[in-house]
């Protein structure tokens, strides 16, 4: 019986003295995780872009990530970018001798009124194709970043070559618009007046290139957004 | 000795059994309080957040404490019990600091924005806000406490407060009366269904030279039968027949509605007509575009049946559909409403006021003010000077009937026409073959077209009627008509085709059959239409005489001349006219497949630019106003809104408010002392040391299914403290938490598409000594019980050893 009991009470022993602390170190370990969520698949930077003037210092007003290999192409500091047929920022894709060109307009109003519908924009960029493959052709709504409008994807014909299109039209929420218009000095009213403007994105190229291409310039146009901070009223 | 008993109670496992005890049974009463009212509020009110159960765990903490003393003095092997007690009063530390100190609230955070103030859940306090300055809380239990509460230059007083309540949003109908800015009020009638008439509230003339309109202010139960009442007081229906425009009959619209109109022309009794009034209105669309009058007219002599529809709202409205035999044309009877215009306010059941009008020829138009949201408001000075909602009125001061809109389409179709023509596009054949007759003849083409197209159109015959007096121009073109090169013996044998079907045609499921029977030697793609199941018979009969005119030109080639060049007889203008209306309907052109589709705006623009005539853009306007009610209260405490009256003193300004409970701070503030305050009655403000701004979230889907997988936003914190920023994704089972121990969960995202910019909802939950009471508690919990164990089998071996080698 005690011979029983000695051999009973080494196991015990041995279980707290080796099997335990394994155990609890492997638990801990175990519950240890890495967020694999915020990895970061692709190289990607942040890219500031300024709003739209005379050429007397522009003020950054957007940014969006970007891939480290999509060339950038700016206007001159000088320039003229009132007209606002004048791109703010373009990106390039360039690959063996094709190319898709992304360019990012903002269109600034006074009045909430005086915006135009996103689907005007839309309609637009249809008519710029000379053939518009309308079974390939969608254009669903989109909202992020405060702006919401929608998203055009069209294949067909642009000047006798073979094209994709994908164009987010975008304004800004009625409310972001009006707490825009209340600004405390004519320095804030011209930075809030391109913050509230209407923004277009456009990517343009190759059909085959663009298919190649769409999720990169999906994910970066859906990371625009505006530098400050939308003031809200409560 | 008194003391050293309770000192030996306090810290004695019997103490310990009365408060595992409590604590039992304050966690079987919650779980049965929340569940039999289903509000977890109430629960915590009586137990968790309850004073009483606070004192059971003050009294876990001075039992552990005392338990721990009472070994004293303390020897090696008390440090087991001891690292156990001591993580136990760590545990119990951090909640009694939660409790006190903790912080849990939610943040509404809209795309794009950002916010570091959460709204701290039942608590009650009056915002107000000065112009110009910042918002200013009042506490809600201050001002109830003390009945001259001032602070800020403000006295508030607690008039009355309700537990619950409901609160509405009064728009055109404010208590007894309909009000428009600028009109004297009008009375509201209740609508009981019970007589046949509604009397109107009033009468105002908007345009100068215009009949004044009718105002109707009304309460119903039943909006529907309202609406049937309103659209057929003072109508009238006139029948005309379409090619002559002989009236066939004209007569109150209610009467035509409840008996069948008898027609009649020049010539006697032309037939009957049965008239259905379909108003289809719903509470989201109001009165939508399917609603319409249709009429079933039967010839007397030959018992054609003719179905017309008249869209009473849209873009189609009060044009006359074919809807029998549209592949003809258009009905050869014309169906228009007259009346008195009129602008009513109804209100339903809900408390949802719905503007309707109708206009002088029956066009309907409705737009709903729901009592809980509406779609846009003005407001004047920020609040400060009120809110009010607008409403242009729908319709101009001229006639936009079926005759005004018809000749503004048809002018409409020119002018496309005019400018398609001017980029000389290559025209198809039959109108090429008018173009150079038009050419030869010295007549303009676009308009010897459209007055062929509507005269052939006013006939009501597949082909060009016989016997039709030609328009004038028409009648130049076609004697300058040249065959040559157009496949003139296709055309004879359409014309001689069609004529021999004619009966089949007007009794349109014959055609078929007059097919088969006569063995068509072309029989098997006509099955085929035919047997397209998504057609109705009407389209099936129209596009399978499409398809028999394109078959027998189609074998053009093959076709016997009738007659030699030589023996030909020169043709008239009507044999011209109908052999080029086959020509055409081989190309599928009829007025009915050209005529342009525009919008009801666009065709009000035309007919006032055809009209000449200077229409003023009327808005109304009225006042927003708040409704508060009392309301029964719910056992589930979150169902309820309390509200408050409060009179306020500013010196000698003094104003009673009703304010309802705004959980969420998101809803209007109030303007009081004649606009110098807003006022909302919400939950306490608490700012948190973090911003968070929303980048953007989502709803993600099952693959290639529209239900939801989960829900995710991106965010950007901002330490307020560091300005240090961090990007981070939270989701629904994906929590962010900071090194000081706030933690945001995200709970509700809306809209959960992409059709405009979201909101999410975002829960804030601090606990102040998690991280060096709680979480260090714990550890020391799980080493105090590894200790238990592991110096307990150590000790017993020593003892062992020891009584062996004794």
């Amino acid at each position: 019986m005690q011979s029983y009991n000695s051999k009973f009470f080494s196991i015990k022993v041995s279980f707290f003295y080796y099997t335990a602390p394994v155990l609890i170190l492997m638990l801990c370990l175990s519950s240890c995780h890495t967020n694999t969520n915020d990895i970061k698949k692709k190289a990607v930077e942040l890219q500031i872009i300024a709003g739209r003037d005379e050429g007397k210092g522009r003020e950054s007003v957007y940014r969006m990530k970007v891939p480290v290999n999509w060339i950038r192409h700016d206007p001159l500091p000088t320039d003229d970018l009132i007209d606002t047929t004048k791109a703010l920022c373009e990106f390039i894709i360039m690959e063996n001798s094709e190319k898709i060109r992304i360019a990012i307009h903002n269109f600034p109003s006074m009045q909430i009124t005086d915006r135009i519908p996103p689907e005007a924009q839309i309609a637009r960029w249809q008519r710029q194709f000379d053939v518009l493959d309308k079974m390939q052709s969608s254009t669903i709504p989109q909202s992020f970043s405060g702006f919401s409008g929608l998203l055009f994807f069209g294949e067909g014909i642009m000047q006798g070559k073979e094209v994709a299109m994908l164009g987010w039209s975008l304004q800004l929420a009625p409310e972001h618009y009006r707490n825009l218009q209340q600004a405390s000095s004519p320095k804030i009213s011209t930075l809030y007046t391109q913050m509230r403007s209407d923004i277009t994105i456009k990517a343009v190229g190759p059909k085959m290139l663009m298919h190649k291409h769409k999720q990169d310039i999906t994910e970066s146009a859906r990371s625009f957004e505006l530098i400050r901070e939308i003031p809200s009223r409560t | 000795m008194k003391i050293s008993k309770i000192y030996h109670f306090l810290g004695s496992v019997y103490f310990a059994l009365i408060l595992i005890a409590a604590a039992a049974l304050f966690v079987i009463l919650g779980t049965l309080i929340e569940s039999h009212t289903r509000s977890h509020l109430y629960a915590a009110q009586f137990t968790y957040s309850n004073p009483l159960f606070i004192m059971v765990l003050w009294g876990f903490f001075i039992n552990i404490f005392l338990s721990a003393l009472r070994r004293r003095p303390f020897k090696v092997r008390h440090i087991p019990f001891l690292t156990t007690h001591f993580g136990l009063l760590m545990i119990l530390g951090g909640i009694l600091i939660k409790v006190y100190f903790g912080v849990q609230g939610t943040m509404k955070i809209m795309e794009g924005a950002a916010s570091h103030r959460i709204l701290k859940a039942n608590t009650y306090v009056v915002q107000a806000e000065k112009r110009g300055e910042q918002p200013y809380s009042y506490s809600l239990d201050k001002i109830n406490k003390s009945p001259d509460y001032k602070e800020q230059g403000l006295s508030l007083e607690l008039v009355n407060y309700l537990p619950n309540s409901s609160d509405r949003l009064a728009t055109w109908i404010k208590g007894t009366h309909a009000t428009i800015q600028g009109l004297s009020p009008m009375p509201m009638l209740v609508d009981e269904n019970e007589t046949d008439e509604i009397l109107p509230s009033g009468k105002v003339q908007f345009y100068q030279n215009s009949p004044p309109w009718e105002i109707y202010a009304i309460r119903t139960n039943n909006i529907q039968e309202s609406l049937n009442k309103l659209c057929q007081q003072g109508a009238l229906l006139k029948f005309n027949l379409r090619a002559s425009g002989v009236a066939l009959a004209t007569l109150d619209l209610s009467t035509a509605l409840n008996q069948p109109v008898v027609l009649k022309d020049e010539h006697g009794v032309y037939g009957e007509a049965k008239v259905h009034l379909n108003l289809v209105f719903s509470d989201n669309e109001g009165i939508n575009e399917d609603s319409a009058l249709e009429i079933e007219a039967y010839e007397a002599g030959n018992g054609n049946c003719h179905k017309v529809k008249v869209p009473l709202r849209g873009d189609l409205a009060l044009l006359n559909l074919n809807k029998s035999t549209p592949y003809l044309g258009s009905s050869p009877i014309t169906v228009d409403i007259i009346r008195a215009p009129l602008l009513a306010f109804i209100e339903d059941q809900c408390k949802d006021t719905h503007m309707v009008s109708f206009d002088a020829r029956g066009q309907v138009w409705s737009h709903s003010f729901g009592n809980d949201h509406l779609h846009s408001y003005i407001a004047y000075e920020e609040g400060f000077g009120g809110y009010a909602v607008q409403s242009n009125l729908p319709f101009p001061n001229f006639l936009c009937g079926r005759e005004q809109r018809e000749a503004a389409l048809f002018d409409y179709l020119a002018v496309e026409m005019r400018q398609a023509v001017s980029k000389q596009p290559e025209l198809s054949p039959p109108l090429k073959l008018l173009q150079n007759a038009c050419h030869k003849g010295g007549v303009d083409f676009i308009e010897t077209l459209i007055l062929f197209l509507r005269q052939w159109d006013n006939q009501h015959s597949w082909l060009y009627a016989e016997g039709s007096v030609l328009p004038k121009s028409m009648e130049i073109a076609l004697k300058h008509i040249n065959w040559q090169q157009h496949p003139q013996e296709a055309c004879q044998q359409t014309v001689l085709f069609f004529d021999l079907i004619k009966p089949d045609i007007d009794a349109c499921h014959h055609l078929i059959e007059a097919l088969r029977k006569n063995n068509w030697p072309l029989m098997a793609s006509c099955e085929r239409l035919w047997k397209q199941e998504q057609k109705s018979i009407v389209d099936k009969t129209g596009s399978l005489m499409t398809l028999l005119t394109q078959q027998i030109f189609s074998i053009d080639d093959q076709l016997i001349q009738s007659k030699n060049e030589s023996e030909r007889v020169p043709m008239t203008c009507q044999q011209h006219a109908r052999l080029l209306s086959a020509y055409l309907r081989a190309y599928d052109i009829h007025l009915s497949t050209i005529i342009p589709m525009i919008s009801d705006s666009e065709i009000k623009q035309l007919i006032q630019k055809k009209e000449s005539v200077n229409s003023p853009l009327i808005t109304l306007e009225t006042p927003l106003a708040a409704i508060l009610e009392e309301a029964p209260i719910s056992s589930t405490l979150e169902d309820n809104i309390p509200a408050i009256t409060l009179r306020v003193q500013k010196g000698n300004l003094v104003q009673t408010i009703s304010l309802a409970y705004d959980s969420f701070a998101q809803g209007l503030k109030w303007p009081i002392l004649q606009g110098e305050y807003l006022l909302r009655f919400q939950p306490r403000f608490l700012e948190i040391p973090y911003s968070v701004r929303l980048r953007h979230a989502r709803q993600i889907n099952y693959a290639n299914s529209q239900q939801a997988f989960s829900y995710e936003s991106a965010i950007i914190i901002t330490d307020l403290r560091s300005h240090e920023n961090t990007e981070k994704t939270i989701s629904m089972n994906q929590v962010h938490e900071t090194w000081d121990g706030y933690r945001f969960y995200l709970s509700n995202i809306s809209p959960s598409d992409e059709s405009s910019v979201k909101h999410i909802q975002v829960v804030v939950n601090h606990d102040p000594a998690k991280y060096w009471l709680t979480y260090p508690g714990a550890i020391i919990l799980s080493l105090g019980i590894i200790l238990l164990f592991w110096m307990r089998p150590y000790r017993k071996k020593k003892e062992e050893d020891f009584y062996e080698k004794k």
